[in-house]
């Protein structure tokens, strides 16, 4: 659902490379927690899982263009460190095959990531207070409600040069020994370079009073979005409770959680 | 985006692009991606784009029918351009960087099988993040198979309607719940047949194309080209 569907050349090259940093940071400390466990029994799982979230993506749900993530669902079967690295598989083909860039895989990936692991995380928790699939129910209305709040703030500052925002401290070690008027001025300069800023690929006045703006015109889509996921993967979740419980670990099947 | 048809293209293509390695092709890709990304005026964005469709033309792929793939893109960048920037130029030149990649983006996927594009990327990928892309792309087609059969039967037994949006979902969900199990037992028949042959990672993938040929000069003389559009204009 957080995933963002925006194509190459939209937002600035810093934020692109920082995404892929973070992610790579990501993905190899994700390795370095699978690293014990035996790779015949990851790489089919790892496989199957992230096909079937491909494949959930690219069914349409009616007439209008709404379609499934099943990412909270891939953290509750995989875990965390295997959901991250699922991720990352999961937004690379993805933008090979034109949904969303290629240069926003970084980003994508820590958003995507993040809620697989979250999802995971909350499920655990959850699972021990109440029955598995009201459990997974919340967990998926908490997991993406985190997410796409996330995902709003990436947008949203993905239009701002940051070196505007590095810019304050600049100000404050000139105007060290001037009064607090001079201090203002750098404060109104850094403001004013918040919401005028262009940047070689986003190139667009983004002002600081288009949250309220942007959340607005996101709620509904949102709102509707979660709903969706909700109810799908409570049935989902349902369904394998029914014939393959183990695969939720309500048999021990799943990665040992102090391994976490 | 039919991703059997694109593959279809790029196996049993016989263009230029067709015979180069997918190292090359993806040279090419990262060039014009930069100068996506790093252009500040409209002039060398149109000039890059209009190269690439001659690029399309030259290639003899099927332009009327890879149009529709750009739908994707060009419309999410419509969106995000006109909601930040509103109806100005600087939204044009928005939407028009993604015009461009997505062109670039459809040159080299119908140009290059995907199992090749694995290969190359498996030279810096983890072994685990690679295999796990190669088993996802089969199991993509595994599974697609058995979820359209599905979703046939769903529909002519009335459980699926175009309209009936709130009802389609939990059929929906409990149709990929069958898929799911099937697909989770033939993963645990994978596992099965990987031990016996002796996996012990990186899968092995057999490619027409080895190491480098007079052909990879194609696309490397493209993206000299694209790189010095975007550097001289």
């Amino acid at each position: 659902m957080s995933h963002i569907h925006i194509p190459d050349g939209v937002i600035a090259p810093i934020w692109l490379l920082l995404g892929f940093i973070l992610t790579g940071l990501g993905v190899a400390f994700s390795l370095y927690r699978l690293r014990h466990r035996d790779l015949k029994e990851l790489v089919p799982k790892l496989g199957v899982v992230c096909a079937l979230v491909l494949l959930a993506m690219s069914v349409p749900l009616g007439p209008i263009p709404a379609h499934l993530n099943l990412t909270v669902f891939m953290g509750i079967v995989l875990g965390p460190w295997l959901g991250f690295i699922a991720a990352f598989i999961i937004n690379l083909l993805l933008g090979f095959v034109g949904h969303g860039g290629l240069t926003v895989v970084g980003i994508n990936t820590l958003l995507i990531g993040l809620e697989a692991m979250f999802g995971y995380g909350i499920f655990t928790v959850l699972s021990k207070q109440m029955t598995v699939v009201r459990a997974a129910a919340l967990t998926v209305i908490l997991t993406l409600v985190l997410s796409n709040a996330l995902m709003l703030e990436v947008v949203v500052f993905s239009g701002v040069d940051p070196s505007h925002v590095l810019a304050h401290d600049e100000h404050d070690e000139h105007d060290g020994a001037k009064g607090p008027k001079d201090t203002d001025k750098g404060h109104q300069d850094v403001e004013k370079g918040l919401k005028e800023q262009s940047l070689p690929a986003f190139s667009g006045k983004l002002q600081l009073n288009s949250w309220p703006t942007l959340a607005k015109a996101i709620l509904p889509i949102a709102g509707t979005g979660i709903l969706l996921e909700t109810v799908a993967i409570s049935v989902l979740v349902n369904f394998i409770l029914r014939v393959r419980p183990d695969i939720l670990g309500r048999d021990g099947g799943q990665e040992n959680p102090e391994q976490i | 985006m039919d991703l059997a048809y694109i593959d279809n293209l790029a196996v049993n293509g016989h263009g230029p692009l067709h015979r180069a390695g997918a190292w090359s092709k993806l040279v090419m890709l990262a060039v014009v991606l930069a100068g996506v990304i790093f252009s500040r005026g409209w002039v060398p964005l149109t000039t890059m784009a209009a190269l690439l469709v001659v690029l399309i033309l030259v290639e003899g792929l099927p332009m009327l029918k890879l149009w529709p793939f750009l739908g994707y893109p060009v419309f999410f960048a419509t969106l995000f351009a006109l909601a930040a920037q509103g109806w100005s130029f600087l939204s044009l030149l928005t939407i028009l960087r993604s015009l461009t990649a997505g062109l670039v983006l459809i040159i080299v996927l119908a140009t290059t099988p995907y199992g090749e594009l694995f290969q190359v990327l498996g030279r810096f990928l983890p072994t685990l993040v690679t295999d796990g892309l190669i088993m996802t792309y089969r199991c993509f087609f595994l599974l697609l198979d058995q979820l359209s059969n599905h979703l046939k039967a769903l529909k002519l037994r009335g459980g699926y309607s175009g309209l009936a949006f709130w009802k389609n979902v939990p059929r929906v969900a409990a149709g990929l719940g069958i898929v799911f199990i099937h697909s989770w037992e033939m993963a645990e028949r994978m596992y099965c047949i990987m031990a016996l042959r002796g996996y012990q990672g990186k899968l092995g993938l057999r490619t027409a194309s080895t190491g480098v040929c007079r052909y990879d000069l194609w696309p490397l003389v493209w993206g000299i080209i694209f790189g010095g559009v975007v550097i001289g204009i």
